[in-house]
């Protein structure tokens, strides 16, 4: 069974998920068709290859973007969260 | 009559020292005894990808022959233990559970393998891990899937599998281990072991292969709380080649445990650290508080609110550094990762700096949570894992109601002490209906492992959990 079809008790998709979904399977194969964000962000990531020097395949390409996608989509608590003037967190100071 | 191989094996560091010390035993004995023990058991649990069995020999000639002059450097010396292949060490091949490093061998040690080695510790090997420490099943393409030293059917938690299984079958006395996102604690909660993740800069990371710099912690894997308390007095304090490694005195841990609670403050933070966790596992955490409070702790409940957006800013921080890393590597290299950490080092590129920067902004968020927290209580305590671990090949568990990835369930309860670097650890509270072990995760705030170390050694010391052995020790 895909885990992506068990919603059951199943939390909503997480980045994990489509680790465990693409390392089981071959992508377009058994993967669930993407969304239409997702193949937007396909080629967006696809456009990057000159900024980034990686070029990747279609597979992991795929996988990259499904994995990017879920994360931003599973980060909105973060997003909305207001830090209101807090800075980002160093290091403790050495006493 | 001397003890036999089995009984020695059975024994912590804390008992082995005198025994060492006043030549009852010798490191010899002790050392064939693990490496006996490896022969055994790495075959069926894949704890070791490196046995160094002829210079862990000579080491203990050395120890032994130290230890005759009068030259005993204290409780560690002659001790067998192991090292996560993650952490640079001279001389000895060192992975990182890779394929890419599989040819390496590093010309010099990471910073806490020359403490060991200065302690007179005798190096028995490099314990298995996940690729680059970049997972929690230490299911690991290149070298094979480490197997649960309590069920070999099941993962042993991970990146630190192997450290958890050497310790918890006696292949070694003790593991070092490293702890980005719960490597220390999970297989520590999995297979039956203590698990200290100390506070961000008090152990140094130099030497070790980085996840990502800003969780990565260095800590040991024991048999017993005083054991851990006598390998963090040993691995502590400041080092000029890791700048974030904190210049306060190191104690003497091992002398400030007690065998009471008494007058301490145990909070309970049920809102999130108890949610969605097998009953099993929580029962037995529940049962460990009541043994606090019998113990003489004051147990408090405490808020720590919604610790949700804990997930996400681990997984910016993790991706982003870890990419960052890697990209040397991936450059000539990519197809000689595994698939999945190959896409979580691919992903890793395209995720936003503004969403980078807002986790690091809510770790300090966090932080302030929490110090308002200690601000009450001496430490905090939760189950380390809210689910059993799953087979090996298989990556979903059951959470309590919630049927979850194993990344997303392992880091639940673990993560808010990497994103913050308090110090925690985790000690065994009880086993499963099916004999597989139950972790309690204890945390405390920014370098007050002596609370955090007593509690857990008051504890341990009420119960018998931390005795016993997988059944292949016999």
């Amino acid at each position: 069974m895909n885990p992506a079809d068990d919603t059951r008790n199943q939390n909503a998709l997480t980045r994990r998920d489509w680790l465990a979904i693409t390392a089981v399977s071959t992508v377009g194969a058994c993967v669930p068709s993407l969304s239409a964000q997702e193949v937007s962000l396909e080629n967006t990531l696809k456009s990057m290859e000159p900024l980034t020097g990686a070029v990747l395949s279609r597979d992991s390409l795929a996988s990259a973007s499904s994995l990017v996608s879920v994360i931003v989509e599973s980060s909105k608590g973060l997003r909305s969260l207001d830090l209101g003037e807090i800075e980002p967190a160093t290091e403790f100071q050495a006493k | 009559m001397p003890p036999s191989s089995n009984e020695l094996l059975k024994h912590t560091i804390a008992e082995l020292g005198p025994m060492l010390q006043n030549r009852r035993i010798s490191s010899q004995e002790l050392t064939t005894a693990c490496l006996e023990q490896v022969a055994d058991l790495n075959p069926k649990l894949n704890a070791f990808i490196t046995v160094t069995a002829e210079s862990a020999r000579k080491e203990a000639a050395a120890a032994d022959a130290d230890i005759r002059s009068g030259k005993y450097r204290g409780p560690l010396h002659g001790i067998p233990i192991s090292i996560k292949d993650v952490f640079a060490t001279r001389g000895v091949r060192t992975t990182a559970g890779s394929k890419i490093l599989s040819n390496w061998i590093p010309d010099h040690d990471a910073t806490a393998v020359a403490r060991l080695r200065a302690a007179g510790a005798v190096l028995l090997g490099k314990n298995h891990m996940h690729e680059f420490a970049y997972g929690v099943t230490s299911d690991n393409p290149h070298y094979g899937p480490a197997r649960n030293p309590w069920d070999p059917t099941l993962v042993p938690g991970g990146s630190s599998g192997g450290s958890g299984i050497a310790v918890a079958t006696s292949m070694s006395f003790a593991s070092l281990a490293s702890d980005t996102g719960g490597s220390i604690r999970i297989p520590s909660a999995v297979c039956g072991t203590v698990g200290l993740k100390p506070t961000y800069g008090r152990v140094s990371r130099y030497g070790a292969v980085p996840l990502a710099w800003t969780l990565d912690h260095v800590g040991p894997i024991a048999k017993s709380v005083e054991d851990a308390a006598i390998l963090l007095t040993v691995l502590a304090g400041h080092d000029s080649s890791d700048t974030t490694t904190s210049n306060l005195p190191v104690p003497n841990y091992r002398t400030t445990l007690q065998a009471t609670a008494r007058g301490l403050k145990v909070g309970v933070p049920r809102d999130y650290f108890f949610e969605h966790a097998d009953t099993e596992i929580t029962s037995a955490v529940n049962k460990a508080i009541a043994g606090l409070k019998e113990l003489g702790a004051v147990v408090v409940e405490v808020q720590v609110g919604d610790l949700e957006p804990c997930s996400a800013a681990e997984a910016h921080i993790t991706l982003v550094e870890a990419t960052s890393y890697h990209e040397k590597h991936m450059e000539k290299h990519l197809s000689e990762y595994g698939d999945g950490v190959r896409t979580d080092l691919e992903a890793g590129r395209f995720l936003l700096g503004t969403d980078y920067v807002k986790s690091q902004r809510y770790r300090s968020h966090l932080k302030a949570i929490l110090t308002e927290v200690f601000r009450k209580v001496d430490v905090v305590v939760s189950p380390t894992l809210p689910a059993f671990p799953p087979r090996v090949g298989e990556v979903w568990v059951q959470s309590g109601d919630l049927r979850e990835h194993i990344i997303d369930a392992f880091l639940r309860f673990v993560i808010p002490f990497n994103l913050t670097g308090f110090p925690a650890i985790s000690v065994s509270c009880g086993f499963s209906r099916t004999g597989l072990p139950i972790g309690l995760q204890i945390a405390a705030a920014p370098f007050n492992e002596s609370a955090l170390l007593k509690v857990a050694h008051a504890y341990e010391r009420s119960t018998d959990w931390h005795l016993r052995y997988p059944s292949q020790l016999g």
